[in-house]
């Protein structure tokens, strides 16, 4: 970015609330068995109220409100004891009653901040609002034609609405990482990205450095993934400057971000300066939120991740690295966190291998796999007994390897896993030493480039050592043994 | 069944049915005849197999109870209704008399369906009225108007206008309306039966087609007023389907207040000066008939209350141009012709919704512009601020009388195209009525008298937000004073 | 065509007009004859002109009044779904009253 020029950002983050029902009507918003609302049938996942039959009228899923206020408290928000709401009047296939109920005027929550880390340091952040709405159906065109599928309108969201006190893209999607944690730590939503239940518009101008004025504000609307805010970010920072720099005027618009070219479109749609006509919805009284109820749902808030971030490396020696991973995914932070339950006070150093495990081969294989850690048979005693196991050296590391991918699959007891594969790695000089010496005697050209600093070849060597014993030997072991034998 | 023809109250039918001097299934059959002609085009939807299956099971019930009606269960067993058709019945067309609706079968029944239905109602079938309840005389129906039932150059009243014909022509025993603005009340006065807008929240209006959110409210039409508080008093009670329902403590519906010393109100803001003279005649015997009978009849100032109209028109035609958004023709509706020919989604919309009658547009119009940017604080907001001064001059009235009186309307029935030339003609003569409907208080139109053309004219009660047992209670008094066997 | 301030502080008249009619029109989602646009204009007119005689109220420190219940209704319901059963009937019903359908999704036809 230019030397002369600042940009100046705000966002306002969709996020899917996790309850039963949709916000006004009983109709789930969780279909069974982890299936998403976009694998049901079109428009099975509704009802004469979601579909704005007329004469039906909707009535506040009380969950949502302790959904609402738990993310505001968390951001240190204030509590409106009473919130409206309100209708958003506009026209839209997929919006049926032709209205969207929101809130405006007084949202639930108000003026909370939170603070995160970035490359620079530091950074805080104003949130603004927090406010209760429904969700829209999904329409597709298709062959000219409009598609409406209205399975998913009236599913809950709270709409979290950030101060412009962002100045870079990459600030941007680390506030965004945070508050992902936060809402997902908080068990008010999943947060899936793919599912579009966290999803992000950015609001971003440019303005010479030193200019108390906002420039022209462009919308770049509905981006999913925390690097894709980035980089359309850096990319409509970099398109405004030019477009200035040109001399002309930044147009207020609503941009896509097309994430297979990196840039950001304009949306070719003429509702640009729609006027919404809000007004308090009268089919609705205000949201109430009791000193009681306030009271309760803040000693229910758990360990938020900044803090506990902070605990896993003050108190349990993880890395900012393995910290920050496990925090961002609520899965495999329960897990780890039951873990620590089961380990008593000096194994804390277990706590290391633990977080390597699941940040490492766990995360990868979740990803692989596209499953839910929690469906698996695999548990945290399993992680707890294999990092024993690896600590103590009874297996190897490709043994752990093993050990987990089985414990994976049939949840069976790590030491039976042991026993029954043959896991146990042979560290007992007395049996190594033999095969170690054979084998040195076996390859003396490898043992001379070894001696004249190939030390590549050492692997080699140690592998020859593992075929031997069938694998069971312990490898770093051996290493040190052959090593010694060079040197005397 | 000659007899039938003399049938004015449910406690009367309910005598017949136990003495089995008529059956469920005969007096259904009868309504039906009455109501198949459509002699009044009242009826939009008539449920013949529906309603003489409810009488078979009506039949059962009685035959299970050995031939005794049981009331504590079944309070309106085998009693013959019509149903306004801008409220729900399942599997019954409802068309809200529009040609947007022209088909549509509604996939549910409202609240009040169901509970009348559960003590044992008939739906007859599915009366007429102004397009989506927006008018005052029954001219506005894609159905063709309703005549009055006794001089049929002239109008009903609205927009309840099939209710009030049907109840007061005997083509059903009692009905249900929808009361927004007066629409239960000025019928009722013009056809000469009784009319009840509940206390808002009373009723459910889950299942009614919202005009004005919060102004709708359902009511009864009957022949006695009976009739209409156990009508009032089945529909009554929270629902669960409304947020903006209340828990009211339960109607019975059936004491008579003393009337020495009951404190009337009279406002001069809704005086009676500027009514026709028989309106006004009729409202001076009232006020005789009172104190004749020991009332006080006590001078009430209700300052701001001038401003009704003007705070209606604004109110409820925003909110109702919000509530008709939905109509769109994509997931259910009639679809114009032209349709199939729209060159963008905007056209699409709007030209299915050009189905609307030109009193809906124009008020979906002026709501859309009360509610726009740059208007919407002088105009919707400043509107509900005089409203909330309009209900502080009601509620302030209310804590010093027991009930205010004034006309149900300026004119007795007018001649239909009387005064479709100019919208707010029709608008003023809503003037007695809209107060009740902006403060939320119970009300009703009584009737008091006929003119020298035999034309009705009602009076209009309102009481105190709650009270409407008390209100009821006082218009008993009423109709003893009137002189007239009220049953 | 737009407004015109009457000389008297106490009432401004607003008078709308064709274009803007046609504006309202548009954002109702209303298509509009030609005649109604002509007819509707003067009408809706008269009735600003009544609605003006607001402006004359005092209303400072007034506050909306929005709905008589906004204290008393309780207003709110428990999480809980509604059963499969009932579900699958329900969507039935509401899918019985489409225009038209494809595979279950709600068509809007191609627009030229």
């Amino acid at each position: 970015m230019s030397l002369e020029f600042e940009a100046v950002i705000g966002l306002e983050v969709h996020v899917q609330l996790a309850t039963e029902t949709k916000i006004f009507c009983a109709c789930p918003a969780k279909p069974p068995q982890g299936r998403s609302i976009s694998d049901l049938a079109p428009n099975s996942n509704l009802c004469s109220v979601c579909a704005g039959h007329p004469g039906t009228l909707p009535v506040l899923n009380e969950r949502v409100i302790e959904f609402a206020a738990k993310a505001g408290l968390a951001l240190g928000c204030k509590i409106n004891s009473e919130s409206i709401f309100a209708r958003k009047n506009y026209f839209y296939p997929d919006l049926p009653k032709g209205y969207q109920i929101s809130q405006y005027e007084l949202p639930i929550c108000e003026w909370g901040s939170l603070s995160f880390e970035t490359q620079r340091g530091s950074s805080q952040v104003q949130v603004r609002r927090i406010h209760l709405e429904e969700d829209a159906g999904k329409s597709v065109h298709e062959g000219g034609a409009t598609l409406v599928n209205l399975n998913r309108a009236g599913v809950p969201l709270i709409e979290i609405v950030t101060e412009p006190d962002f100045r870079y893209a990459d600030e941007a999607a680390e506030f965004l990482r945070e508050l992902h944690g936060i809402v997902t730590t908080l068990g008010i939503s999943d947060g899936n990205l793919q599912e579009g239940n966290f999803r992000c518009d950015s609001n971003v101008s440019v303005r010479l450095k030193g200019e108390s004025r906002l420039g022209t504000r462009v919308e770049v609307k509905n981006v999913n993934s925390f690097r894709f805010v980035e980089k359309a970010i850096e990319y409509e920072i970099a398109r405004q400057i030019e477009v200035v720099k040109s001399g002309a005027r930044v147009v207020q618009e609503t941009r896509t971000f097309d994430s297979d070219r990196g840039v950001t479109l304009s949306m070719r749609s003429k509702e640009q300066a729609e006027d919404y006509r809000y007004f308090p919805d009268p089919d609705l009284v205000p949201a109430r939120v009791s000193t009681n109820a306030l009271a309760r749902w803040r000693s229910e808030l758990p360990e938020l991740p900044q803090a506990k971030r902070r605990r896993y490396q003050s108190e349990l020696g993880l890395s900012a690295y393995d910290a920050g991973v496990i925090t961002g995914n609520r899965s495999i932070m329960m897990v780890f966190d039951s873990a620590m339950q089961l380990i008593a006070k000096q194994e804390s150093n277990l706590a290391k291998g633990i977080a390597n495990l699941l940040t490492g081969e766990v995360s990868r294989k979740l990803n692989e796999e596209s499953v839910a850690l929690e469906d698996l048979p695999i548990t945290p005693a399993h992680f707890v007994d294999l990092a024993r196991a690896a600590a103590a050296q009874v297996i190897s590391s490709a043994g752990v390897k093993q050990a987990l991918n089985n414990a994976w699959k049939t949840g069976e007891s790590i030491d039976t896993i042991i026993e029954k594969h043959g896991l146990k790695q042979v560290s007992d000089l007395s049996s190594l030493e033999p095969v170690v010496a054979q084998v040195l005697a076996e390859y003396p050209a490898q043992v001379d480039e070894l001696k004249s600093g190939k030390d590549k070849v050492i692997g080699f060597l140690v592998g020859q050592i593992m075929k031997r014993t069938g694998g069971k030997a312990n490898p770093a072991l051996v290493q040190q043994m052959i090593r010694k034998w060079v040197e005397s | 069944m000659s007899k039938l023809d003399s049938l004015k109250s449910i406690r009367q039918l309910h005598q017949a049915y136990e003495s089995g001097e008529w059956t469920p299934t005969a007096v259904t059959q009868h309504f039906l005849d009455q109501a198949r002609p459509n002699r009044l085009n009242a009826w939009i939807t008539l449920c013949e197999q529906r309603a003489l299956n409810q009488a078979s099971l009506a039949e059962e019930v009685l035959k299970l109870n050995g031939g005794k009606v049981p009331r504590a269960t079944h309070p309106l067993l085998g009693v013959p209704m019509g149903i306004k058709d801008n409220l729900a019945v399942e599997g019954v067309r409802m068309t809200c008399a529009s040609r947007m609706l022209e088909s549509y079968i509604a996939p549910y029944s409202a609240t009040v369906v169901e509970r009348l239905e559960s003590a044992g109602a008939i739906t007859l079938g599915k009366l007429n009225l102004d397009e989506f309840a927006m008018g005052g005389s029954n001219e506005n129906s894609a159905f063709g108007r309703v005549l009055h039932p006794t001089h049929p150059d002239r109008i009903p009243g609205g927009s309840s206008g099939g209710s009030a014909a049907a109840v007061a022509a005997g083509e059903c025993l009692v009905a249900l309306g929808s009361d927004t603005g007066g629409s239960i009340r000025l019928p009722a006065s013009y056809c000469g039966v009784f009319g009840v807008k509940p206390t808002y929240g009373r009723v459910s209006r889950s299942g009614l087609v919202a005009f004005a959110s919060s102004l709708d409210q359902v009511g009864p039409l009957a022949r006695s007023l009976d009739d209409a508080a156990q009508v009032l008093a089945v529909i009554s009670g929270h629902d669960p389907l409304e947020s903006t329902s209340l828990g009211l403590p339960p109607i019975a519906g059936m004491g008579e207040a003393e009337m020495k010393g009951l404190r009337v109100g009279v406002p001069q803001e809704l005086s009676w000066l500027g009514a026709a003279p028989s309106v006004r005649e009729a409202m001076e015997s009232c006020v005789e008939a009172l104190r004749s009978a020991g009332a006080e009849v006590i001078p009430v100032s209700l300052p701001r209350v001038k401003h009704s109209i003007a705070v209606y028109y604004v109110v409820a035609v925003s909110e109702a141009s919000s509530n008709l958004s939905r109509f769109d023709g994509v997931r259910y509706g009639s679809r114009s012709p032209h349709a199939v020919s729209a060159r963008s989604l905007e056209e699409f919309h709007s030209v299915n919704r050009s189905l609307f009658g030109a009193e809906v547009k124009r008020r979906i119009l002026l709501g859309t512009f009360s509610l726009s940017s740059g208007y919407s604080d002088e105009y919707f907001l400043r509107a509900a601020k005089v409203r909330a001064l309009i209900a502080d001059d009601l509620d302030s009235a209310l804590s010093s009388v027991d009930c205010i009186l004034s006309p149900v309307a300026p004119t007795p029935a007018f001649r239909a195209g009387e005064k479709t030339k100019d919208p707010l003609e029709m608008y003023l003569n809503d003037l007695y009525t809209v107060p009740a409907n902006l403060a939320g208080i119970p009300a009703l139109s009584l009737p008091w008298s006929r003119d020298a053309d035999g034309l009705s004219i009602g009076v209009q009660l309102m009481g105190r937000s709650g009270a409407d047992d008390q209100l009821l209670s006082i218009a008993r008094s009423f109709g003893r004073v009137r002189g007239e066997d009220l049953v | 065509m737009g407004a015109s301030v009457n000389q008297d502080l106490k009432s401004t008249t607003l008078q709308l007009g064709t274009e803007r009619i046609s504006k309202l029109a548009l954002m109702s989602r209303l298509k509009l004859e030609d005649h109604e646009i002509e007819s509707f204009g003067p009408q809706i007119d008269s009735i600003l002109g009544h609605v003006a005689e607001l402006q004359s109220v005092v209303v400072e420190g007034v506050e909306p009044f929005l709905s008589p219940v906004s204290k008393m209704a309780e207003g709110t319901r428990e999480d809980r779904p509604r059963s499969n059963e009932a579900l699958r009937e329900g969507a039935r019903k509401v899918g019985a009253c489409a225009p038209q359908q494809l595979e279950g999704a709600f068509v809007v036809p191609p627009v030229l």
